[in-house]
């Protein structure tokens, strides 16, 4: 896991306190039946300001587990999760809707775009409810849709599309941006792809970034 | 004269008819047509079904008809109204001190105005359609409900990866719910706007035919904003209702879902598998049971709407069997005559002898109807007690398993509703309460009952009933057999007889009746209300109908008579012509020998006096010979109708001639007011198939031909 950012604030300062995730003993059991899974046993981290943190696994080992732990989208059967000094573990459904709005950015594995949405409106429906977003246009061009404003997933090929759900995530603006393999359905050709200068430049907001993927060659490199 | 009568019989004010009152074959004329909050249902007591032709009502002044009955000042019928806010408990007060005021003089029970005739048809429909007005709609809600709650189920089912990325995003439970109840909503707006649309045109359209088969005098639909926005409301209920279900799952999904592909859906082993019978099923068959075992509430629901669909099939069917079950039972096996007469009062027994030997009847059947009220214990009932002759077989009992029952010779039979009304079971003894003549006051005891399909009755053997009465054999009217092709004569004979108060006639004798004064197809009407038409137009074409063999001898026949009959008068015109002047130059000569003195004066006049007489006596001839023209152009035309006679180049040579069409053309200008008939059928004489025109001047009939005499 890699965290990515300018460091000129407080990132990598080390200390504790200064973490804008911490995990402490995360553990989560999932009851399939009578059997008993442990996708998580005991797991410590913490993620600094300005980090991009990779996180390496094998199918099944609990990377996005994690990573649903951390945003807030599930809660872990043991163990705390702090986001600054906020406990995520004891925050109710309304409390972490509100948590996953003003502070988190998710890139999924699936696109899940909304078909009856332009690539513009698909983002807008996320900066709709965020406080200080960056305008959808602006976000789109980032990742090099500037073009492709006004058509509908359909009318997108299968790069395009994966891209507009990294527009969205962005363009809110989240302080942590997570992103569950991001590019596994189908890789850009590796190198020239325009999806990492979005990523870049949103990152020298001061975003914090995780990205899981199984890749064992470290999935994709950042020009 | 009422509204439905007079139109049934194209009558209209300044027309005259004949009715029989007091005995005395009278002329009426019509001074206006008027409708009766009384008769908004126009149907003589025991009908089923309203017989606007031959019933209807007449109202005069009562001095007018006080003199014709040689009772000025006296009535027969009296209605009150109670005081504003009155409980219903003094209506009962009312009627019971009002019956006690007018027994002396032969008062025949008040009743309530529950229990008038038309009142009670009308409420009784108002009560059906609110039924239906609830049943229904709740019916298509429901369905309406479930199958929103179908689609937006599966619309969460297909779109749960989207919901969970906006919750990931921050979208709160609520707002996601509110989406999907927002789609029903939308579909209830749409719906709305349809339905409303729809719903006015019809609520018109029916509205407009209540008020015409009433004949209420108003015709008014009003469906406020209250009543639209109500709909609505209720609709958008239901839809939200069916919403709920999808939009609880779509608020309750875990926003972690988002991250993987749904998990295959969990499959527990079922009842077939508890019971061991996996291998009685194939594969195919296991899947259909496991799907339907995981969703036992929805498969419950989708049964359930799918039943209701059922319900509304089956209840609109069963209405309309409903229907003509009762009325194939009532005309086949409970009322078999095809006339019924009813006498003016109670006549002997050997008035029916003298009906049977009217022209057409086949069989008479007396019966003996007695106003009465049955009590047992504190329940009463105003009925009319049916006394029918034994072993009669035009007016039979006859219940529900379509089994006859035998009127027995002592006691009396009721309807299993009206038993249940005044408590009874056979057996039991009840007081009736005669109405009528002394009046009496018996003990009956009830010997059977009878589920009948419609109303309420109590039947008796007609002599237990004249015993009842203490009178000799005396009828009220009588049940009639009749020979179809008569049945048009005896009606008018029917009709001129004193003695007789009303005649009804049946189904069957109806159509025969129909059918024997058919003079011609009326070709189907293409014109609408408020059509203007000119002077002249084709209104109508009239195809006559067919002619048998006989009666187109008869005309041919006719023909031949009547050009006979021509020729002679033509040669009686020549004789006269001759004679008269004969007379002339009697006449002539007698002048001359008279002023040369050879002839008295006295002579001379004499010739004068003779030519005066011929001259008349050719005239007469003349027109003798006219009339006879006259008849020879009618007989020629009515076969011209039948098609058999063919003029000139319509001839058809060899074949079958050609038919005429018979025209009807408007005699003046203006605007078709109604059409009565607009379908195609046979039409009978004096059956109006126009109503007025709207005129310069005033209204005027448009009909075919003149009003029944």
């Amino acid at each position: 896991m890699v965290f990515f950012g300018e460091g000129t604030e407080s990132g990598a300062s080390g200390t504790e306190a200064g973490a804008v995730l911490r995990a402490r003993g995360l553990t989560k059991v999932y009851h399939m039946g009578s059997v008993d899974v442990h996708a998580l046993r005991s797991v410590n981290l913490e993620l600094y300001r300005g980090e991009f943190v990779v996180l390496l696994g094998p199918s099944g080992s609990g990377k996005s587990t994690l990573l649903n732990i951390l945003g807030g989208l599930d809660v872990p059967t043991s163990g705390t999760v702090y986001f600054f000094d906020h406990d995520l573990t004891t925050a109710d459904d309304r409390e972490l809707t509100r948590f996953r709005r003003e502070h988190m950015g998710f890139v999924f594995q699936f696109y899940n775009l909304i078909p009856s949405l332009t690539a513009r409106e698909n983002v807008a429906l996320v900066t709709e409810i965020s406080d200080h977003p960056l305008d959808p246009d602006d976000s789109l061009r980032l990742v090099g849709l500037g073009e492709r404003l006004d058509h509908f997933p359909s009318q997108l090929s299968g790069g395009e599309q994966q891209r507009v759900p990294i527009a969205r995530a962005i363009s809110k603006r989240p302080d942590v941006l997570l992103c569950d393999e991001p590019a596994s359905p189908s890789p850009p050709p590796g190198g020239s792809c325009r999806f990492p200068n979005g990523l870049s430049r949103a990152s020298t907001r001061s975003t914090s970034g995780g990205d899981c993927t199984s890749r064992r060659d470290g999935g994709m490199r950042f020009s | 004269m009422s509204e439905a009568f007079a139109q049934a019989n194209g009558l209209d004010p300044g027309d005259t008819l004949g009715a029989v009152i007091n005995g005395r074959w009278q002329r009426l004329r019509i001074v206006g047509i008027a409708l009766s909050p009384e008769y908004v249902y126009e149907i003589r007591g025991t009908d089923l079904f309203p017989d606007n032709k031959r019933f209807g009502v007449l109202w005069m002044s009562r001095d007018a008809l006080g003199a014709a009955f040689d009772m000025e000042g006296a009535f027969n019928d009296v209605s009150l109204s109670l005081a504003p806010g009155a409980p219903d408990a003094m209506e009962a007060e009312v009627i019971a001190r009002l019956d006690r005021l007018l027994e002396p003089y032969g008062g025949l029970s008040a009743y309530g105005r529950r229990e008038q005739i038309s009142h009670r048809f009308l409420s009784d429909e108002i009560a059906q359609n609110r039924v239906f007005g609830i049943v229904l709609p709740s019916i298509f809600l429901g369905v309406a409900a479930f199958l929103i709650h179908i689609v937006l189920s599966r619309l969460v089912g297909t779109q749960r990866e989207q919901i969970a990325v906006l919750k990931a995003f921050g979208y709160g439970n609520l707002a996601i719910g509110g989406h999907y109840v927002r789609f029903a909503v939308v579909a209830v707006l749409a719906g709305a706007a349809v339905g409303t649309g729809i719903g006015l045109w019809w609520g018109r359209v029916v509205g407009e035919l209540y008020a015409q088969f009433y004949r209420f005098p108003v015709r008014r639909f009003d469906a406020g904003p209250g009543a639209v926005l109500l709909a609505v409301l209720v609709s958008a209920g239901a839809a939200v209702l069916g919403a709920l279900g999808a939009a609880r799952r779509a608020s309750a999904l875990p926003p972690a879902e988002a991250m993987q592909p749904e998990p295959p859906a969990s499959f527990r082993p079922g009842l077939i598998e508890r019971l061991g019978l996996t291998r009685f099923f194939s594969l195919t068959s296991r899947i259909i049971v496991r799907d339907l075992e995981r969703r036992p509430y929805k498969a419950l629901v989708s049964t359930m709407g799918i039943a209701l669909a059922v319900v509304i099939l089956v209840v609109g069917h069963y209405f309309e069997d409903a229907v003509r079950h009762i009325a194939e039972v009532q005309f086949r096996n409970v009322q078999r005559d095809d006339v019924t007469i009813v006498f003016n009062d109670p006549r002997p027994a050997r008035a029916v002898y003298e009906v049977a030997y009217l022209p057409g009847v086949l069989r008479s059947e007396p019966f003996r109807t007695v106003p009465a009220r049955l009590r047992h214990e504190h329940r009463t009932r105003r009925i009319a007690l049916f006394g029918l002759a034994p072993e009669g077989e035009l007016r039979r009992l006859v219940g529900q398993d379509l089994r006859t029952i035998e009127v027995p010779s002592d006691g009396m039979v009721l309807t299993t509703r009206l038993a249940e009304i005044l408590g009874v079971a056979p057996g039991d003894r009840l007081t009736v309460e005669v109405l009528e003549g002394k009046r009496p006051v018996r003990a009956v005891t009830v010997a059977g009952l009878v589920d009948e399909l419609v109303g309420l009755s109590a039947y008796m053997d007609v002599r237990a009933l004249n015993r009842l009465m203490s009178e000799g054999g005396t009828v009220s009217g009588s049940f009639l057999l009749v020979d179809p092709p008569v049945a048009p004569h005896l009606y008018s004979v029917l009709k001129r007889l004193p003695a007789v108060g009303g005649v009804s006639f049946r189904k069957a004798a109806l159509a025969g009746f129909e059918e024997t004064l058919a003079t011609g197809r009326l070709s189907r009407i293409e014109l609408h209300e408020g059509d203007p038409v000119g002077r002249g137009m084709v209104l109508a074409r009239l195809t006559p109908v067919p002619i048998d063999a006989r009666t187109l001898a008869q005309d041919r026949a006719r023909l031949d008579a009547a050009q006979a009959e021509k020729r002679a008068a033509d040669a009686r015109v020549e004789r006269a012509r001759a004679a008269l002047e004969q007379a002339q130059r009697e006449h002539q000569r007698a002048d001359e020998l008279s002023s040369r003195g050879l002839k008295s004066p006295q002579e001379r006049e004499q010739t004068e006096l003779v030519e005066a007489t011929y001259a008349k006596e050719l005239e007469a001839a003349v027109f003798a010979a006219q009339a006879a023209a006259f008849q020879v152009d009618a007989a020629r035309a009515a076969l011209l109708a039948a098609g058999s006679v063919t003029q000139g180049a319509d001839a058809a040579p060899g074949g079958p001639a050609r038919s005429t069409f018979i025209t009807v053309q408007s005699p003046i200008r203006g605007r078709v007011l109604r059409v009565l008939q607009e379908s195609e059928r046979v039409v009978t004489t004096a059956l109006p198939s126009w109503s007025s025109a709207i005129l310069p001047c005033s209204r005027s009939s448009w009909t075919s031909s003149p009003p029944m005499r």
